[in-house]
This record gives structure tokens, C-alpha cells and sequence, in this order.
């Protein structure tokens, strides 16, 4: 059973490294101790949002594709909690050092329900996007998001409660990553060739449609926010949109590869607080624009 | 009206094309066979432009052949997390057209395509693609996994079509390609081999003649 468990944590691993490449192996290790690391010396400020991290072990669970392969074995949660476990270690460790026992325990129990619960089907939920992008409901179908929506409305509720904004804070930032979440994806060349825009009008669509449809996301925040009379938290709620907006100029930016779109997305957010990255989005713009005009004209 | 010169397509050291000319002075409907692996999908995606390739494409009437071109690929890219309607509107919007209620085929329109057989979802992305109308099409293989109604709807649908425009197709029934194509275009080595109607059994001979009997 453990050689099963390895196996699923590196087939995981897959997706980031090449087969039998010992430095890549070397390198990710590395840096994903350096990020926990790095975690752990802001731990105090960022405490309030650790729990998100078990969101990562839930979309992966909910898009497994294994699952009927793994049900063949008798013991199949056990395997499936161990693999999550092995995965999620440095994030425990990184609670258990800084004695957050009842995160630690929440954290626990939350991967327990995600492997207990069944998953939901039926119903298919019509959603009000706009479907010149197509992944705003592919991405809400498959990570079943609306079913997080109410958490958003809820984390404002509780904020109000307690008089914490922090938790407010966090539901702009829950609304912000689900906006940003479908131009982590990429549409067929062919869609974008048979396109009737091109390529600078194709990209404004695309932003229309992300502010269009982060709207339906945003509307039921706006509202609660309204009624508890937060207006000057309801300024910032424009902010929502950006991340999924200078998320499609990475996109195209890096239209041909997944790694480095997520790659410099993660830079330019970790370095807006200096506000460097904010000049580079006028070249971005302009080298997105030119990647959709050569997928649309290809010329040797 | 169309011309293609392709003067050489490689992938890394592996040449599929080489010297390929096609002239065509006339809408109507143009069949491409060819083995497997003989380039009937490259020259496909050239004629596309999704892949790059040493020569030129050009059109009498248009000056730019982007969202001219209806394609439809053996396998359709197709988004299985939305429904066949979503999928319509999708194509839809992406086309910039006016709402027309285009049906060709006869699929659930509010099911999840990745419920949908093979053949489903190639009836979904037609009836998704061919809500516009176009100036060339390229149907490779449009007929497999499809049913005998489907095939024969299709079919009626091309030759439409083809009074106005440039359609090509490919398929591995040469019968099929024999009824109603204008021209065949033989794929072989690299290199293209043209047939009018009245050297169609010429492609047999081509085709079949170092096959050895035991």
C-alpha cells in the first residue's frame, strides 16, 4: 500500500518534473522547502488564509480521473488519505511548529471529508457567463466553485460579526482567485484562428468578457458589503477585477507555455507590493497582442 | 480562385511535403487520399494555417483567409464540460454572427458533451462550426464514427455548400469521393498527384499497385 501511495505522489510530481531527473527532483524540492520556509517567517500575517491550502488538495480530488481504478482496492481511502497527507506534510509541519494545533486538526478533517463526501452529480448548473471564454463555466463546473460562493457571503458576515476586515479582506481575495481561475486555461489554436476578431479586438473581448462575467462573481459581495454599510471596503471591490484582467495578458504573454505564465504571474503578484511589475503590463499587453496575431497568421 | 504552393513542410529533419502545387479555379467539392502518415492532415492544417510551412495560400476574393476556413478534424477539439447548446453559443460568439437556430444534426442540447458517443460529439462541433457560412472548408475524415443518416445529412450539406464555395475532404472510402468530388488529389511520397473525374480509377492503380497478394 505505501508503494501505491508513492506512486500517486509521483505521478503528482509528474506534472512539474521530467522522469528520472535527479537536479529537477533537486531543484523543486528546494524551492518548495524555500517557500515553506518563507511561510513560516511571515507565518503571523498570513495565518488567517493557511487553510486555503487544503483547497489545492480539493480540486485535485474532485478532477481525479483514478478513482474508479483506486476503488478497486480494498483500502482505497487510506491510500488516497496518504497520498494527501505525504502531500500536505511541510504545510502541517509548518502548523504544527508554529503551534496552530487546531489548524493543524481542521486541516485533517478536512481531508477526510473531501475523500468521505460523494461527489455531486446531477443537476447541471446553467451559469450566466459569457461563453466567448469557455472556461469560466468549465472551470466552475469542474472545480464545483459554486458551492464556495456562499463562503464568500459568509466570510463577510463573520468579518461584520467580529469586527475583523481581515476576513473581509479574504473574501475579496476568494473572489479573486475564483475569476482568475479560467484564464489559467487555454483555448485550441483553432478556436483562436477561426475567430472573427483579431488579434488586438480579440483580446478586448477577451477582457470584456472576463469583467462581464467576474461581475456575476462580484455582484453578490458588492451587495452584502452594502448592507452592512462597509463602504470603504465596497471602493476596493474594483481590485477584484484586476487579477483576472493582468491574468489573461499573461496568458497570451505566454500563450505557449502553462509553466511560465503561472511562473511570472506568481513574480509580478509577489512583487506588486513594489510596484515595479506595473510598467512591464503595457509590453505584456503588446506581446499578447503578437502572440494571437501569429497563431491567427502563421507564416514561416 | 484558391492557389496553394507549399514548397516544403518538415517536421524536424522528416519531410511530409514537398513541392505541392494545387490550383483551383472553381468552387465545388475536392477529395484528398492518401495513406496514413502520407501528410493529408498536414496539408490540411497548412491550408489552415495552424502550422508554419515554406510557400503561400492565396485566394482570389479574399485578401485574408482568417475565419474563412470551416474545420473540421478527424477528432473535433471539443470542451467536454459544456453542454452541446453552450458549446453552439460558444462557436456563436467566438464567430461573431447573428443568433440563427442552425441544426444540422439532432444532439441533446442540454447534456454534457462528455456524456455524448464519438459520433455525438462530432455532430455537436458541425453543428457548432457550420453556423457560418465559409469561403473554403476542410473536412478530414468527416464521415467516420458518424451514422448512416449522418453521413447521408453531411453529404447533402457539402454539396450545397460547394456551389458557392472551396471544399476539401478527405476519406479512406474512395467510393464516397468518387460520386461527388470535382477532383481527387493523391498524396504520395511528398509529392501531389492530380485526378479529374474521368481518371478516377486511375487512383486505384496509384494507390494499390505494389500491393502483393499471398
Amino acid at each position: 500500500m505505501i508503494q501505491v501511495i508513492l506512486t500517486l505522489v509521483i505521478i503528482r510530481l509528474r506534472k512539474f518534473l521530467p522522469p528520472k531527473d535527479k537536479l529537477a527532483m533537486m531543484i523543486f524540492l528546494v524551492g518548495y522547502l524555500f517557500f515553506f520556509f518563507c511561510l513560516n517567517e511571515k507565518f503571523q500575517a498570513l495565518r488567517s488564509y493557511l487553510l486555503l491550502f487544503s483547497l489545492d488538495i480539493f480540486f485535485y480530488h474532485i478532477n481525479r480521473k483514478d478513482m474508479e481504478l483506486l476503488k478497486l482496492n480494498r483500502k482505497w481511502k487510506l491510500i488516497i488519505f496518504g497520498e494527501y497527507f505525504i502531500y500536505s506534510l511541510p504545510y502541517l509541519a509548518l502548523l504544527i511548529v508554529n503551534k496552530e494545533y487546531l489548524f493543524a486538526l481542521i486541516s485533517f478533517v478536512l481531508i477526510k471529508i473531501y475523500i468521505i463526501v460523494p461527489p455531486v452529480d446531477g443537476k447541471i448548473i446553467k451559469y450566466p457567463f459569457k461563453l466567448f471564454d469557455p472556461f469560466w463555466h468549465i472551470s466552475w463546473r469542474r472545480n464545483k466553485l459554486i458551492l464556495f460562493l456562499p463562503v464568500i457571503i459568509f466570510l463577510v458576515i463573520v468579518g461584520d460579526l467580529y469586527n475583523n476586515e481581515n476576513l473581509i479582506i479574504v473574501s475579496f481575495f476568494v473572489a479573486s482567485i475564483f475569476t482568475t481561475l479560467p484564464s489559467f486555461q487555454r483555448e485550441a489554436n483553432i478556436s483562436v484562428r477561426m475567430s472573427s476578431y483579431n488579434g488586438k479586438d480579440y483580446l478586448k473581448k477577451q477582457f470584456k468578457t472576463a469583467i462581464i462575467n467576474s461581475l456575476f462573481v462580484v455582484i453578490p459581495l458588492i451587495i452584502t458589503l452594502s448592507l452592512f454599510q462597509k463602504w470603504e471596503l465596497l471602493c476596493f471591490s474594483p481590485l477584484i477585477f484586476v487579477a483576472p484582467l493582468i491574468n489573461i495578458v499573461f496568458k497570451y504573454s505566454f500563450f505557449n507555455n502553462q509553466f511560465q505564465h503561472q511562473l511570472f504571474f506568481a513574480v509580478f503578484l509577489s512583487m506588486l507590493p513594489l510596484g515595479v511589475p506595473v510598467i512591464a503590463i503595457p509590453f505584456l499587453y503588446l506581446k499578447s497582442v503578437r502572440t494571437i496575431k501569429a497563431i491567427q497568421y502563421v507564416t514561416n | 480562385m484558391l492557389q496553394i504552393d507549399i514548397k516544403n513542410k518538415s517536421y524536424k529533419d522528416k519531410t511530409v511535403l514537398e513541392n505541392i502545387s494545387i490550383s483551383l479555379s472553381k468552387n465545388g467539392i475536392y477529395g484528398v487520399v492518401g495513406k496514413n502518415g502520407e501528410g493529408k492532415t498536414t496539408l490540411f492544417r497548412c491550408i489552415m494555417g495552424l502550422i508554419s510551412f515554406k510557400g503561400s495560400i492565396n485566394h482570389a476574393t479574399e485578401s485574408a483567409l482568417h475565419g474563412k476556413i470551416a474545420w473540421c478534424p478527424t477528432e473535433p477539439l471539443i470542451y467536454d464540460e459544456l453542454t452541446a447548446n453552450e458549446f453552439t453559443v460558444f462557436y456563436h460568439e467566438l464567430l461573431n454572427i447573428e443568433k440563427i437556430d442552425f441544426q444540422m444534426f439532432d444532439v441533446p442540447q442540454d447534456k454534457l458533451i462528455k456524456e455524448f458517443s464519438t459520433g455525438m460529439k462530432k455532430k455537436a462541433y458541425l453543428n457548432a462550426v457550420l453556423q457560418k457560412k465559409y469561403s473554403v472548408y476542410v473536412f478530414d475524415e468527416p464521415f467516420n464514427g458518424l451514422d448512416l443518416e449522418s453521413n447521408y445529412l453531411l453529404m447533402n450539406y457539402i454539396k450545397e455548400v460547394a456551389k458557392n464555395s472551396i471544399v476539401f475532404i478527405s476519406s479512406h472510402i474512395l467510393e464516397i469521393l468518387y460520386k461527388d468530388c470535382d477532383k481527387i488529389f493523391l498524396l504520395k511520397n511528398k509529392k501531389i498527384k492530380e485526378f479529374d473525374k474521368k481518371d478516377f480509377l486511375e487512383i486505384e492503380k496509384e494507390l494499390f499497385s505494389e500491393i502483393k497478394f499471398i
